[in-house]
């Protein structure tokens, strides 16, 4: 399951920059920064591809996931800090809906 | 395409009326309610659900995104009122009117806006009420949670503009709906005389200003409130 989730992350980052008028200054991997300095978004991209990635996930997996949680919101590391993170965060959401 | 506007609470009163008003100008229109709804109509869909249930919020935002593939207008309609004097008021009552008044149109618009900033365009019209500004004893719970809608909507109009996506509310006065059948004559007489013009409201003084608010000419106006009947 991971990599299908890796798989839609990397897609909808790729088509968000693609559509957008953010400069992609790095390549998309695990450690891409959505967040911070070294991140090409500001805080409005962020939403926006939180928003394009929720979409995504729900329409692959069938499923009614919010990523912006209070649990995501109150996680000691926030799931938004790279991609890695945010793959891991929704595989965990993924696997508690199905367990 | 024809426009699609979303209205929640159709089953009766308002919400009916305007999903009735806007198929009658010859929009798509889905509609929502708890309760049955007898409205039948070939440009009409009707989706079952809890307006403050996340999950059924999300199925119906997917089945709009899923058939017409973009949302023009919300109408965040569903509401329920309460009087009561304070020291009576049950806590089940406020939570109840904080579900469906404010939880409701928050969800709503959250999740109409993630579809109609694709298209960056997008209408939300939310229902406030004169209760709020006249500060009305015995609706301590239903007008300050109005108030806090009317807050909702303002802050929602900053953060949504840029999408292209305006933001009002409207405040209807006392209309002859199952809302107001709960609230003493004395009661309505007198709030009708706190108004300029003293009468009760119609269902097209509200469609009036709802077409003001979506109209595609409107789109510099937002963060609106509008009250109907003088007050303000």
């Amino acid at each position: 399951m991971k990599e299908k989730i890796q798989e839609i992350v990397f897609n909808c980052t790729k088509e968000f920059f693609e559509n957008s008028d953010y400069e992609l200054n790095t390549s998309i991997n695990n450690k891409f920064r959505l967040i911070g300095d070294s991140s090409p978004l500001d805080s409005m991209g962020l939403v926006s591809l939180i928003v394009e990635i929720e979409e995504a996930i729900n329409d692959d997996f069938d499923v009614e996931l919010v990523l912006a949680s209070e649990k995501a919101m109150s996680a000691r590391t926030s799931p938004f800090i790279n991609l890695e993170k945010l793959i891991l965060f929704i595989e965990e959401e993924l696997n508690l809906i199905s367990s | 395409m024809s426009k699609i506007v979303l209205i929640t609470g159709t089953s009766k009163g308002i919400g009916r009326y305007l999903a009735e008003y806007y198929l009658a100008k010859n929009f798509r229109v889905i509609g929502c309610s708890r309760s049955n709804c007898t409205l039948v109509h070939e440009n009409y869909d009707h989706i079952y659900g809890d307006v403050a249930n996340e999950k059924d919020v999300k199925k119906t935002l997917k089945f709009i995104r899923t058939k017409y593939g973009k949302l023009d207008v919300l109408i965040n309609n569903a509401g329920t009122a309460s009087m009561n004097h304070f020291l009576l008021t049950p806590t089940e009552t406020v939570e109840k009117l904080f579900r469906v008044n404010y939880l409701g149109t928050f969800l709503y618009s959250r999740e109409s806006a993630k579809l109609m900033k694709k298209n960056k365009f997008g209408r939300i019209i939310n229902f406030t009420t004169v209760a709020s500004p006249l500060s009305l004893e015995g609706e301590a719970i239903y007008s300050s949670i109005k108030a806090g809608v009317e807050k909702l909507t303002s802050v929602l109009s900053k953060e949504l503009g840029e999408f292209g996506i305006t933001v009002n509310s409207i405040g209807p006065t006392p209309i002859k709906t199952s809302l107001m059948r709960t609230v003493p004559a004395d009661k309505v007489k007198a709030l009708l005389n706190m108004q300029v013009f003293k009468r009760y409201g119609d269902f097209k003084d509200i469609s009036n200003v709802i077409d003001f608010f979506m109209s595609q000419e409107s789109n510099f106006i937002t963060g609106q409130k509008l009250f109907l009947g003088g007050i303000s």
